[in-house]
C-alpha cells in the first residue's frame, strides 16, 4: 500500500529535498502534502489520508512539539506515525519525542537514514517506538 | 562546572561539522590548502550571510558567509537543478545555517544547561552581530571549496 506523506517544514528548500528524497527511494511513496507550519499542518491532516507525517521542529505559529502533541491528542490522528527531522538534538527532546511514540533523525541525514527511520518508525507502531542507534 | 573546550578544540569541532554537513547536504568536499592557496579563491560575499542566534547555556550566535558562486552551488546542489533563483538561494544558505549552528551547540553547553535555536534570518545590516555581545568569544574557521570560501563564526557570551 502506498503511504500518503505529509511533510511539514517552513523552509521551501528542505520541504523540496525530502520531497525529492522519498520519491527516489525504494519507499512506497503515494501523494506528498506540504504545511508550512504546525497549523496548516494539522488544518491538512484533518482532511484524513495522510499515512505519514515528517516534522521539524523549529517552525512559526506552532511548532513541531506542539504539533506532535496535538496529532497524539486528537482520536483521529493519533494512530499516524510521525518522524521530527531536526537540527537541535538533546535527550531531554529525544526522550519526549520518542514517548509520544515518533521518531527523531537529527540533520544532515542521507537518504538512506532517512528512508531506514521511515521504515523503523512505520513497521514498529506508534507506542512502541525505541531510540535509534544514529 | 563544565569547561568550555580550547579556542583551537573548538574550532576543529565546529570545522569537522561543517565538512559533514557540506558533504551531506550539498554533496561538496572542501579542496586542499595548496590549492586553495594556488587557485585565488573568491572571498566570501558579506553582503549576504546568514545569522542564526541562540540564547540558554550561552547567548550568541552562528554567522555564516559563503562567497556569491558558493552560495549559488550550496542551493543548486541541495536542490538537484542546475541554477537556483536568489529566493532558493537564501532558504538552502538559512538552512545549511541552521543545521551547522544545531550541532555546533552541544559544544556551547554547560551546568548541564543546552543552547535553543532561534530561526536563521538574512540580516539586511552590515551591523557586525559579534558587536550585540558584551565579554564575547568569537571564534572563525573558513572552508575553502571549488566555489570559494566560506567562513563560519560563532560568536557568544563567555
Amino acid at each position: 500500500m502506498k503511504r500518503n506523506v505529509l511533510i511539514v517544514e517552513d523552509c521551501a528548500v528542505m520541504q523540496t529535498v525530502i520531497s525529492r528524497t522519498l520519491e527516489m527511494s525504494r519507499l512506497n511513496i503515494g501523494t506528498i502534502h506540504t504545511a508550512n507550519d504546525g497549523k496548516e499542518g494539522i488544518e491538512r491532516l484533518s482532511n484524513g489520508g495522510i499515512d505519514l507525517v515528517i516534522l521539524d521542529i523549529n517552525m512559526p505559529v506552532m511548532d513541531g512539539l506542539e504539533m506532535l502533541e496535538e496529532i497524539r491528542s486528537r482520536e483521529e490522528t493519533r494512530h499516524i506515525p510521525v518522524l521530527i527531522v531536526s537540527a537541535e538534538s538533546n535527550n531531554e527532546r529525544v526522550e519526549f519525542v520518542a514517548s509520544l511514540g515518533s521518531g527523531y533523525l537529527k540533520k544532515p541525514f542521507t537518504p538512506e537514514l532517512l528512508s531506514r527511520e521511515i521504515e523503523r518508525i512505520c513497521s514498529a507502531g506508534i507506542g512502541k517506538v525505541r531510540l535509534g542507534t544514529n | 562546572m563544565i569547561k568550555l573546550m580550547n579556542s583551537e578544540a573548538l574550532r576543529d569541532q565546529i570545522y569537522a561539522i561543517a565538512l559533514h554537513t557540506f558533504e551531506i547536504v550539498c554533496f561538496m568536499y572542501p579542496l586542499g590548502e595548496q590549492e586553495a592557496d594556488e587557485n585565488g579563491l573568491d572571498e566570501p560575499d558579506e553582503r549576504v550571510r546568514s545569522l542564526v542566534r541562540f540564547t540558554g547555556a550561552r547567548e550568541g550566535a552562528m554567522i555564516v558567509t559563503p562567497s556569491r558562486q558558493l552560495r549559488q552551488s550550496i542551493a543548486s546542489n541541495m536542490l538537484g537543478i542546475e541554477q537556483a533563483d536568489e529566493e532558493q538561494e537564501m532558504g538552502a544558505l538559512k538552512e545549511i545555517s541552521n543545521i551547522l549552528c544545531g550541532n555546533a551547540a552541544p559544544l556551547l553547553a554547560r551546568n548541564g544547561t543546552i543552547c535553543s535555536l532561534k530561526p536563521p534570518e538574512i540580516p539586511n545590516t552590515e551591523k557586525d552581530p559579534a558587536s550585540e555581545i558584551d565579554d564575547n568569544v568569537t571564534e572563525t574557521i573558513r572552508i575553502p571549496f571549488d566555489e570559494g570560501w566560506v567562513e563560519i563564526t560563532v560568536v557568544f557570551t563567555k
